[in-house]
């Protein structure tokens, strides 16, 4: 075997960019508040917890937690689960959208370590939507994600669904809360 | 003669002589070029869903065997907005889902289409108007699914409501639209039925009637763990018989020869020491005409692994589960394709340069990376 030429793996879109050091991926289990509120709430059965509009989000900006890394680059904290444009590069903010797009309520979700304060946070990757793709700083990471039947944990669907326009223009990755302590 | 008259022949004959001079140059204009009716069957259509640009999709009629650009790229449909492919053998056509707005890349109102191309000519020879609802992402080969006999077209719909909707290949009609609320993908089973995968790891099955209208449903138990171990949207078919590979490096075999999907026994690809190797791409999973399976197999999966694609392709016996050879590939694979029966049959990998490289089957022999220019070649279909 080639090991030495193959010896390293990447993501799919980071060998489009050839712009990601490839990052970590967590061992870690993903019983925290996902799996837990999937079980309790639908019962374990057929309808699976999916992300829904939430009004008020708090915005980065507000200072709560600690929060360093670079929004612009794949290996930003936040990103772990994401697929897509970075709304930073696009005229948006890790968590806001561009001028003239429409964000979608809906959405998959990731649970991210925060390295600053060891904590892990849910993120919710709200679409912008309404203009054609942004182009810049594409991104591609897969912790927790799962195949496309489902829904709420995976970055392979094109969220734009709500809203006005199902064209796609990039994705933000907004904290939407603490993830329960695994059990 | 008179000198007028003679210098006046001398011009005419000048003339005349220059007029037909032009007409043997002149070439014919309004000349398309035709495709054969029924393509060899080592042609492969190559889906580029374009990601960058979205809405110019295109699938490309290729000859993966040809030497040279030109020579190897035939001709190409649109597939706007990652749109979905199914090849048509009996009535030798192509069908493309596609999806359309009336203000382009601004949006407007959507319109999802099942658009048909004969194969000789790639017109455009009718199209079905379906729900604007297909569910628009990634590519998966499971996102369509077509009934043995061709006449039903079936569809998976997201928004995030989940469905699918039914079309008549004959009438070219929509037929219907059913619920599969917690279920994704179509999966045909049997003559008249499809499977969908369900988010809590079960099967949800649809039986329709002759004319594809719903007639009933059920369900499987829990099959496997969608958060340890979930099957790709992929899957092999040997005899009958669809390999779904999981995450961790199983296979889940189901059983598509009756009405109602029939799980087996799942088996690992990997031994003990070996599970460092897992299944990896786009489409991690293809079986050749000969009912040989591939795995595209990356050396040192993890969780969050399971797009990256891989180094090696291994080969195995479907029926009796044992891994043949292991190909290590000239480049690193994303997915895999493949067409041609026989001696004919060839392996192709989109590789990390968004390239489609071919090798032999089943040896593995590099033939050549194609010089086609896509930008995103993420499925390969086979003209087979």
């Amino acid at each position: 075997m080639n090991s030495d030429k193959h010896s390293r793996s990447g993501g799919l879109v980071d060998r489009l960019t050839e712009s990601l050091s490839r990052s970590v991926a967590s061992r870690t289990s993903r019983r925290g508040l996902l799996g837990w509120l999937g079980g309790a709430v639908a019962g374990g059965a057929l309808l699976p917890l999916l992300p829904v509009a939430r009004a008020a989000v708090p915005t980065q900006s507000s200072g709560s937690i600690a929060d360093r890394g670079d929004p612009t680059s794949c290996d930003y904290w936040r990103y772990c689960a994401i697929d897509g444009f970075l709304c930073s590069c696009c005229g948006g903010t890790a968590n806001t959208c561009p001028p003239g797009t429409e964000q979608s309520p809906v959405t998959w979700i990731g649970t991210c370590l925060n390295p600053d304060d060891g904590k892990k946070y849910i993120i919710s990757y709200n679409d912008c939507c309404g203009k054609s793709g942004c182009g810049s700083c594409m991104c591609n990471r897969n912790e927790g994600d799962r195949p496309m039947y489902h829904p709420s944990k995976s970055n392979d669907l094109n969220w734009c669904l709500g809203t006005s326009s199902a064209i796609y223009n990039c994705s933000t990755a907004i904290i939407t809360g603490l993830a329960l302590p695994e059990t | 003669m008179k000198p007028l008259t003679l210098v006046l022949s001398l011009l005419a004959l000048l003339v005349s002589a220059t007029v037909l001079h032009a007409d043997d140059v002149a070439e014919p204009m309004g000349v398309i070029q035709q495709l054969p009716a029924i393509y060899p069957d080592h042609w492969m259509m190559i889906h580029d869903i374009s990601f960058f640009h979205m809405s110019e999709g295109e699938v490309l009629v290729v000859d993966p065997l040809a030497t040279t650009q030109p020579t190897q790229y035939k001709g190409m449909m649109t597939a706007s907005f990652i749109g979905a492919y199914q090849r048509g053998r009996i009535r030798g056509e192509h069908y493309v889902v596609e999806t359309f707005t009336s203000r382009g890349t601004r949006g407007g109102e959507r319109t999802d289409v099942v658009t048909i191309y004969d194969n000789a000519g790639l017109k455009v020879k009718g199209e079905v108007i379906i729900p604007a609802k297909r569910m628009t992402g990634m590519p998966k080969p499971i996102a369509i699914g077509m009934s043995p006999d061709e006449r039903l077209l079936m569809v998976y719909n997201f928004t995030p409501a989940q469905s699918v909707s039914i079309v008549d290949l004959e009438s070219r009609s929509f037929i219907a639209e059913v619920p599969t609320p917690g279920c994704g993908f179509v999966i045909p089973t049997g003559q008249r039925s499809f499977f969908s995968i369900c988010a809590n790891g079960s099967l949800r099955t649809t039986h329709l009637d002759q004319a594809g209208k719903p007639a009933s449903s059920e369900q499987t138990d829990k099959l496997f763990d969608v958060d340890v171990d979930p099957v790709f949207e992929a899957f092999g078919l040997s005899d009958g018989v669809a390999h779904f590979p999981t995450f961790q490096g199983r296979v889940l075999p189901i059983n598509l020869t009756g009405e109602s999907p029939v799980s087996g026994e799942p088996w690992w690809l990997t031994e003990t020491s070996e599970r460092a190797w897992r299944p990896a791409g786009v489409r991690p999973v293809i079986t050749d005409a000969n009912g040989v399976g591939y795995f595209l197999m990356q050396p040192d999966g993890a969780e969050g692994t399971h797009k990256n694609g891989g180094s090696e392709v291994w080969v195995f016996d479907m029926k009796s589960h044992e891994r043949k050879t292991r190909l290590v590939l000239k480049n690193w694979g994303l997915t895999l394709g493949t067409s041609g029966r026989g001696e004919n049959r060839l392996l192709a990998v989109t590789n990390d340069q968004m390239k489609v490289d071919i090798y032999r089957l089943p040896g593995g022999e590099f033939v050549h990376t194609l010089g086609i220019e896509a930008a995103t070649p993420l499925v390969v279909h086979g003209a087979h």
